[in-house]
């Protein structure tokens, strides 16, 4: 057993080591797929913010009032108000 | 031997050569080199914050941010900077000598040629393919509401060193809390730019600037800004203020101001327009001082609703004569009536009740000739004279609001007080601030002192009731509404006396007076159409006021 597990470790090191070898230069070359996961993070987020500032234009109160005048609403002239006798379920005394 | 000896000389001076060369390279310049070394494999990016956004009430921002580019150029680059500059210059609306002789300039290696441009502008200069044109993010302020707010809000500019800076208004007293802080971003990095995952790495998120979260409300803001530029076209004043506060918490609901200005293209507008008029320019307040001095007499049991005053004709204060401001005299007048009919003789009976030391005490306990301490970065607070140098006459005339300099913003403040149980309140115009973490801070209503009795407070307000339903303007107040309100029309001075003609025409109120939700004051400025609050200030607080029993749905009591 011991003289099997002595044979055996110079090609464990040496396993060990072109593996190290292999991951490493793995990691080393994944820089360009983060490069590539930040570049589409950049482009959502600008995608988000024109949407955001798209959203805000077109909420703006005078882009709201235009659109209101041009779709023919008005401005309330004679406002009614119904006060609590004239509700119909108000309950004669 | 002596060979010997010779080779064994010759390879030990080599050997201190070689030493000699070590020494040089790994200690004495080992500082460059290692310089050199990190230039090429590291890389150090800046991650900017962004500035925080503010936002009304209503959850909608008044002021965010946008997309914008810095663009430059890199001259070495250049083949023609003749032709280079003449394609440029049209999009970008900039002079073609100006930008050519910029970069003429020997040395330069790098040009800014405009900042923050906008994003449809960049497209146009990136179709044109021109080698030695670069651009660079940076970040850029959007108003949706344009130019609403203007005053109240501020504008972003540049410092010394041409870093982002908030200046007046919102952006200028929370520059600190909107810009946040960059971040960056320190690795090791291969020949194509990418990061070298198993190397050095030290990264630094940025703190993104926090957002303001207003008392304002868009729509009551809309409304008082539509209806003011109206009411300054209909009356052919000169300026006009609106400034709406919630009484109970000091919250500022609405603050607009003309002439202002478009904060997006601020260096296009005289800088006087920055100022916000509403915190830090004064006037003389007229008539609606006259509620403020009447509440103290009232709190001070000095006088009550129906004691008389004699008002047969001018009164004689030293060398002078109080008049009314119509020369019409009544005979004897109630209190109430005093303000119905804005009577001068009648508040110098109040003023004389309540004495010096009582009068002086109302108008500093008011808040008047100190700073509101409002969170905007331009107030100011006109002084008033010393105690000690108040005459009879500077008593007098101050108890009809003339004589006495006040912000609009003091004023509304103190109107506000005698809406709210006699309760003085700090006004503010942030509610909440909060970050991109979650955080927020709240920032509560705080209540600066007790000035009159609730008890007080409530007959005030049924005299100002009486004085806007009897008044000059009660053919202009809704129907059916409790109003309470006061009328002014303040004579400006002018090098050491008043104009005969041009006023400060106001009204002050609030509304619904039983349970106010909005205290309000207008001002316009030497109004051409009339000279009167009655029949310029006043309908046009109306005006606004219908529109708020609207929003708010209100109806009449």
């Amino acid at each position: 057993m011991i003289h099997l597990i002595s044979h055996a470790l110079p090609l464990i090191a040496v396993f060990l080591i072109v593996l190290e070898l292999i991951v490493s230069n793995e990691l080393a070359g994944f820089g360009h797929k983060t490069l590539a996961i930040d570049s589409t993070i950049g482009t959502l987020r600008q995608e988000n913010s024109d949407l955001q500032e798209h959203i805000a234009s077109a909420s703006a109160l005078a882009a709201v009032e235009e659109k209101a005048r041009a779709a023919g609403f008005g401005t309330a002239s004679n406002i009614i108000t119904i006060g609590l006798s004239d509700v119909a379920l108000r309950q004669p005394k | 031997m002596r060979r010997v000896w010779m080779v064994f000389g010759t390879i030990v001076l080599v050997y201190m050569l070689i030493l000699a060369r070590l020494f040089y390279w790994q200690v004495i310049a080992s500082d460059p080199l290692r310089s050199a070394a990190a230039a090429q494999y590291a890389l150090q990016l800046a991650i900017l914050a962004t500035r925080g956004a503010i936002v009304a009430s209503d959850g909608k921002a008044l002021v965010m941010n946008q997309s914008a580019y810095l663009v430059y150029a890199t001259p070495r680059d250049i083949h023609n900077v003749k032709s280079f500059s003449s394609s440029i210059s049209p999009v970008l609306l900039l002079d073609e000598k100006e930008v050519a002789a910029d970069l003429a300039i020997p040395g330069r290696v790098w040009v800014p040629i405009a900042h923050k441009v906008d994003i449809s502008f960049v497209e146009k200069l990136k179709s044109l393919k021109l080698d030695g044109l670069g651009f660079e993010k940076e970040a850029k302020r959007y108003y949706p509401e344009s130019s609403m707010a203007a005053q109240l809000v501020g504008f972003v500019g540049s410092d010394e060193n041409g870093n982002d800076k908030g200046y007046f208004g919102l952006e200028g007293q929370y520059d600190r809390e909107l810009r946040g802080k960059n971040g960056s971003l320190l690795m090791e990095k291969d020949i194509g730019g990418a990061q070298i995952f198993i190397g050095d790495a030290k990264r630094i998120e940025p703190e993104h600037g926090r957002n303001l979260h207003l008392w304002l409300d868009r729509t009551v803001q809309y409304s008082a800004q539509k209806r003011l530029l109206e009411g300054i076209q209909k009356y052919g004043a000169k300026e006009g203020s609106v400034v709406i506060m919630d009484p109970k918490t000091g919250g500022i609901l609405a603050m607009a101001s003309y002439p202002n200005y478009d904060p997006l293209r601020y260096s296009a507008f005289p800088k006087e327009f920055y100022k916000n008029p509403i915190v830090a320019s004064s006037y003389e307040p007229g008539s609606t001082f006259k509620v403020l001095v009447m509440s103290a007499a009232l709190d001070q049991k000095l006088v009550t609703p129906n004691m008389e005053a004699d008002e047969t004709g001018p009164v004689r204060v030293g060398e002078y004569f109080i008049r009314t401001w119509n020369d019409q005299y009544h005979g004897t007048l109630s209190m109430t009536k005093v303000l119905e009919l804005s009577s001068n003789v009648g508040m110098v009976f109040v003023q004389k009740k309540l004495g010096k030391e009582k009068m002086l005490s109302a108008i500093h306990d008011f808040g008047f000739g100190q700073l509101t301490d409002i969170d905007l970065q331009d107030e100011a607070s006109p002084e008033l004279r010393q105690d000690k140098d108040w005459g009879a006459i500077d008593l007098a005339t101050a108890s009809f609001g003339q004589g006495i300099a006040v912000t609009p913003l003091q004023m509304v403040r103190a109107v506000a007080a005698l809406a709210n149980n006699g309760t003085l309140m700090e006004p503010h115009i942030v509610k909440e601030i909060t970050d991109t973490k979650g955080g927020s801070v709240a920032i509560k209503p705080k209540k600066i002192r007790q000035i009159i009795s609730p008890a007080t407070s409530r007959i005030i307000s049924e005299m100002m009731i009486a004085a806007v339903d009897n008044g000059e303007a009660k053919w202009a107040k809704p129907k059916g509404y409790r109003i309470a309100g006061k009328t002014g029309t303040a004579q400006i001075p002018v090098a050491g006396h008043y104009d005969e003609k041009k006023t400060i025409a106001s009204f002050v109120g609030f509304a619904p007076a039983d349970d106010p939700k909005f205290v309000m004051l207008v001002t316009l400025r030497e109004p051409t159409s009339s000279p009167w609050g009655s029949e310029t200030a006043a309908p046009l607080f109306f005006t606004i006021a219908r529109d708020l029993f609207s929003y708010y749905g209100i109806s009449p009591q």
